[in-house]
């Protein structure tokens, strides 16, 4: 507007001191971002290097372990099929020994003509049909103990289960008896 | 190999003191080790008895049936414990040691290398076995025999 002379708020004549920094100083120096990824991509490559070797490590250590285990395996398995062999002919003498009385029944032979059995897979009183027609072995699927048996170990209540302490055998429930049995007519 | 389930009992469990009868099959001696002397043993067993346990294993592929391999799996559980039998007259210190520090160790063989090395020179030399673990690639070092293992 007018041309009134302003004020500015200048060095003195002569400039500052050398003493009393006024312009920024922000030097370039240091590596660059190229040398920084470098050393970064150089420290995490050691690093991954020495993961790989140790994984390969591992995994000898893991088959180190497998083959222990393999090499074992025959002589627990022949264990096993002995106590399996002696277990089942003793549950196969058992059921032998209370079904004597009836004829024409096999016991523990899941491929025995069993009455009931259809050929159509269904209840059929008339036909006699073994539960498996396959020639290779088959497990038993259910084995029944006796209940007061030598053979039974009642379930234990340290070992987790409740199943027994809650809910006792049908026939030795407290209110079952003979002419009343429980849930029957 | 073998599918055998394992055996859910929902009322209780299934303890037979019935034994094995003899027309089945003649009775042989069990072995009667814990998991880690068997452990210890593990590759030493497969070499002294690779004949045995091979015959078992082929018998095994043909069938499931318990009974089949019966003849096979008393061979196997008699050349077990004949090598136990020439282990503790042979190497019966050294071999106490290697298991028993396998016991304090969580059953980590890593942990446990100078008393294995120890056990194993010891049956090298008495009875000729050195322990060779199958499918390590040609041309490394077996994990047993590395100098400086990162797991130790």
């Amino acid at each position: 507007m007018s041309s009134q002379p302003y004020v500015q708020d200048l060095a003195p004549k002569g400039g500052f001191p050398e003493t009393i920094q006024y312009k920024r100083y922000l030097p370039r120096r240091g590596p660059s971002g190229l040398v920084i990824f470098a050393a970064a991509f150089g420290v995490m490559g050691y690093g991954w290097y020495w993961v790989a070797q140790a994984n390969a490590e591992r995994r000898e250590l893991r088959r180190e372990k497998a083959w222990t285990r393999i090499s074992l395996v025959p002589l627990l398995q022949a264990e096993t099929d002995r106590d399996l062999v002696r277990r089942l002919e003793a549950a196969t003498s058992r059921e032998a020994a209370q079904m004597e009385n009836v004829d024409g029944w096999s016991a523990l032979d899941l491929k025995a003509p069993t009455k009931g059995v259809s050929a159509a897979a269904v209840r059929d009183d008339s036909q006699a049909e073994p539960i498996y027609h396959t020639k290779k072995y088959v497990n038993p699927t259910f084995m029944f103990l006796p209940w007061g048996d030598d053979a039974r170990m009642e379930a234990q209540w340290w070992r987790g289960t409740k199943m027994f302490l809650r809910n006792p055998p049908y026939h030795e429930r407290d209110d079952f008896t003979k002419e009343k049995p429980i849930g029957g007519q | 190999m073998t599918t055998h389930r394992e055996g859910t009992f929902v009322e209780g469990l299934w303890v037979e003191p019935a034994q094995l009868s003899s027309e089945t099959a003649p009775s042989v001696a069990e072995v009667g080790c814990t998991s880690a002397p068997l452990e210890s043993m593990a590759f030493h067993f497969a070499s002294f008895c690779k004949k045995y346990n091979d015959d078992f294993v082929k018998c095994k592929n043909e069938s499931q049936d318990p009974k089949h391999c019966l003849k096979e799996g008393r061979k196997v559980t008699r050349c077990a414990l004949d090598l136990i039998g020439k282990l503790k007259e042979n190497c019966d210190a050294q071999w106490t040691k290697h298991w028993e520090c396998l016991d304090m160790n969580n059953h980590t063989l890593f942990k446990c290398r100078k008393e294995e090395k120890e056990f194993n020179d010891c049956v090298f030399k008495r009875l000729g076995l050195t322990k060779v673990i199958p499918e390590t690639a040609e041309g490394a070092t077996p994990i047993h025999l590395k100098e400086q293992p990162l797991y130790k």
